[in-house]
């Protein structure tokens, strides 16, 4: 039996996850006033959070084999969530295409990525892993890149994969929490160009970003949705080629300005299918 | 994954988003015991129309994905173009279809979605703490960089825009 077959099958977790959600539910969101700033809490991330404590060892409610179950299953359960995306761009569509010049040089954003975060890796010691985990916000896509120009069982590919790994296990609450404390805190921005930014090529990420402008701004919430999901949309299109053509050479140049002089890495015969190897690691 | 597998899984994530739909969007429980069972359940029936709207689109989006030769893009991406096209206002249906997904609240959908992530999680664990405290660092940078970078990009353009 294949462990799809097993995980469908699995009746543990199709139960605890209706139970997280009814309680998650249940709490509904909530609002907090924290300094300067609000911190919106949504039921996405209870739900999150009380499945994650069950994975705890000591509980041994969830074994090793269930939550790789669990991981074989998540993919799919994204594809109802893409769909009310969907649904909720095209009513919107004229709007989005209104907006289409400030979606598109967005994109651009992902060079503050770089020049946040190579030079943070380099001054906490790492070397060529810099480049890996400073020149994108290392979703599936931004992987496969360093997959096949550097392999991954290299110091490119344990930097891309650190931080992918760092994205699942804490990348929606993190964005969560930041969205809301710049969404209260900072005036300078519209919520619109926040929807815009919380797209950045992860659905989890963005839904968890977007989560408390949306309660914020009960008012555009329609609008919010669709710049956030087209924005999303964009990322996985034109991200990859603003990844390969400024991001990628321009972390590699900014490493070695900072005075790391390794060689690159160069892919080994077992690294050369990309998502062959990412997938091992994701389950 | 095979078809079976998938529309098997689907329905169960399916019947989990209505509830959850139930529970938090129309505040089933307290329809419930304030207005009794008739009422709560018009609730829950409402939301059902959407689900199957959103069911029926993940379908043509996944046959899409299975028909076409090239395999550059992942099913979500057909998913998401064709539940964006049929909702576009003119399209035959379109308003109807709108109509009924609105009652399947969006945040709502995420939560049994982000359970199921949850569940995941704990594998990753013992794999970030090989990797060590400084590359998590690295990555939340790396986060904000990304949603700074482009919020000041999106702020900028949109003034100039108006």
């Amino acid at each position: 039996m294949d462990i799809v077959q097993k995980a469908i099958h699995n009746w543990k977790l199709h139960f605890l996850a209706l139970l997280f959600t009814v309680i998650a539910e249940l709490i509904g969101a909530r609002k907090f006033h924290v300094g300067p700033g609000m911190i919106v809490l949504v039921p996405l991330l209870y739900s999150f959070i009380l499945a994650a404590l069950c994975g705890h060892p000591k509980l041994k409610i969830l074994s090793r084999d269930d939550m790789f179950q669990a991981s074989s299953l998540v993919g799919v359960t994204f594809f109802l969530l893409m769909a009310r995306y969907g649904t909720l761009v095209g009513p919107s569509f004229w709007k989005v295409v209104a907006n289409g010049p400030a979606l598109i040089l967005q994109e651009f954003g992902n060079i503050g990525t770089v020049f946040l975060g190579v030079p943070i890796a380099v001054m906490l010691g790492l070397r060529r892993e810099a480049v890996g985990a400073g020149f994108s916000n290392a979703r599936e896509p931004n992987i496969a890149i360093i997959g096949e120009k550097y392999g991954l069982d290299t110091p490119e590919g344990r930097g891309v994969m650190g931080v992918y790994i760092t994205g699942t296990v804490f990348g929606a609450i993190f964005c969560s929490f930041l969205c809301s404390f710049v969404a209260s805190t900072m005036s300078f921005f519209s919520p619109q160009a926040l929807a815009m930014a919380t797209g950045t090529g992860s659905a989890g990420m963005m839904t968890a970003a977007l989560a408390p402008l949306l309660e914020m701004y009960p008012a555009i919430k329609d609008e919010l949705i669709a710049l956030a999901a087209a924005s999303n949309m964009f990322s996985g299109l034109d991200g990859v080629y603003m990844c390969i053509f400024i991001s990628l050479p321009l972390a590699n140049k900014l490493v070695r300005v900072m005075g790391i002089k390794d060689a690159p890495s160069i892919p080994t015969a077992s690294s050369d299918n990309p998502y062959g190897t990412a997938g091992k690691v994701e389950g | 994954m095979t078809c079976y597998q998938m529309i098997y899984f689907l329905i169960i994530c399916a019947a989990q988003i209505l509830i959850g739909n139930w529970v938090g969007a129309s505040k089933g429980f307290s329809v419930l015991f304030t207005e009794g069972v008739a009422a709560s359940t018009t609730a829950f029936v409402s939301a059902i129309p959407g689900i199957i709207v959103l069911l029926g689109i993940v379908a043509v989006g996944v046959i899409i994905s299975r028909l076409i030769p090239w395999k550059g893009l992942p099913a979500v991406a057909y998913i998401v173009t064709f539940g964006c096209i049929v909702t576009i206002p003119g399209f035959p249906g379109a308003e109807l279809m709108t109509g009924y997904v609105s009652k399947v609240s969006f945040i709502g959908l995420c939560t049994p979605i982000l359970a199921y992530a949850g569940l995941a999680v704990g594998k990753d664990l013992k794999t970030l703490k090989e990797q060590g405290w400084k590359i998590v660092l690295v990555g939340l940078f790396v986060f904000v960089g990304t949603f700074m970078g482009s919020a000041i990009i999106a702020e900028v353009v949109l003034r100039f825009m108006r």
